[in-house]
């Protein structure tokens, strides 16, 4: 899977949770702060994250921007 | 194995209503904070009462319901994980408060699955017992730590219960109970150290709670446990009225409700009132769905829960 189609996944599932515009999504959004998302719809997205792509994501406090999401997705799958 | 029926139901909450705006003027939080993440406006704190007197009263109400008097009750459970003593049971005391004299009396934890795994009990015992007080009491207030932001403001103390007695007419019943104790240090509250042969005692602790891990636990395994009961039961989530969770979370009831594909309004919640009275939450909420007429004979209905434990489950009942 390349990153362009990890991100995408990514940003439908963080646009779906929050209510954003998936187009306005980039690799540099913040969680918190551009998107506004609360912690309840981190661990929601987190949760979406782990069915879409199979793994298993232990600590999400390096994960700050959708680019941190993908890359942690990406280094899973290799 | 009999049929099993709700002859009378009950609740009591204390009178104190503390809303988020004065919980605000204690830790740093905002009524805003916490209704956008938990759905709570405001909870029930007791005062000058403990968790039996609340129970006593959930018991009268109950028994009136029911038109029971307290003599013919002949067993008493209460689910709760916060009593007044860990010896005597909340339950011996309920029968001191109403007079049961020919009840026998055992109090049961499951933390906020609590009533559900009491209604197990009932139900295996209902041949051999004739008119079981089922009550889920709990004063979380106790065992707060009215310091920490992220978990003061969840809790709430409340009693509320069943009288449970068999039924000439048939009626479902299925259940699909579950717990986890790989979970177990994900929700504590009341940990006794041990003191050895020391004099010193330590008070019991606080509520601690890992969030994302009782989030996730939750998310995923209410889904399993709903659609295990239907499967047991034999019917389409279409023949159920409502759904009743333990209202421990709106947003956590919107996650999986979202992963159900369900529409909010086949759950009812109490939470914004009352906010999470752990095993009592779903009691409270049955008196309340019976008092306001959304359910009544021949519905069927599922009650959802998860707690400390960990534990989860999801019980249909035709009423």
């Amino acid at each position: 899977m390349s990153e362009n189609e990890i991100f995408a996944k990514v940003a439908a599932i963080a646009a779906e949770q929050t209510g954003k515009d998936a187009g306005e999504i980039t690799m540099d959004t913040k969680f918190a702060e551009d998107l506004e998302a609360d912690s309840l719809d981190l661990f929601q997205m987190i949760n979406d994250i782990e069915d879409a792509f199979d793994v298993k994501i232990a600590e999400i406090e390096g994960i700050q921007t959708i680019g941190d999401a993908v890359r942690f997705v990406e280094a899973q799958k290799q | 194995m009999s049929y099993m029926e709700i002859a009378g139901h009950g609740a009591y909450v204390p009178k104190r209503v503390v809303t988020n705006d004065e919980l605000s003027r204690m830790v740093d939080t905002s009524d805003e904070w916490i209704f956008t993440r938990t759905g709570i406006r405001q909870r029930r704190i007791a005062e000058n009462e403990n968790t039996s007197d609340m129970a006593v009263a959930a018991a009268r109400e109950i028994l009136e319901s029911a038109g029971v008097s307290a003599s013919e009750v002949e067993l008493i459970i209460v689910t709760t994980g916060t009593p007044d003593y860990l010896v005597p049971s909340a339950a011996c005391l309920v029968q001191k408060g109403i007079g049961a004299w020919n009840a026998f009396c055992f109090d049961l934890n499951a933390a906020c699955a609590g009533f559900l795994y009491g209604m197990s009990a009932a139900r295996g015992m209902l041949d051999r017992y004739d008119n079981i007080l089922l009550i889920g009491a709990e004063m979380l207030s106790k065992l707060t730590d009215w310091t920490d932001r992220k978990t003061c403001v969840l809790f709430g103390d409340a009693a509320g219960g069943a009288l449970l007695r068999r039924s000439e007419k048939p009626r479902r019943y299925a259940e699909f109970l579950r717990s986890d104790g790989r979970g177990a240090e994900y929700l504590t509250m009341g940990y006794m150290a041990p003191t050895g042969m020391s004099e010193s005692f330590l008070p019991y602790s606080k509520v601690d709670m890992n969030s994302r891990e009782v989030y996730n636990f939750v998310v995923n395994t209410t889904p399993e446990t709903i659609q295990g009961v239907l499967g047991r039961a034999g019917i389409g989530m279409e023949s159920v009225r409502y759904i009743v969770p333990h209202q421990a979370n709106l947003r956590m009831v919107e996650g999986f409700a979202k992963k159900m594909g369900l529409p909010m309004d086949k759950f009812y919640m109490t939470i914004g009132e009352f906010a999470n009275t752990s095993s009592a939450s779903i009691p409270v909420t049955l008196d309340r769905m019976f008092r306001e007429k959304l359910i009544g004979g021949g519905d069927i209905i599922i009650l959802t829960a998860f707690g400390g434990g960990l534990t989860c489950g999801s019980t249909l009942i035709e009423l």
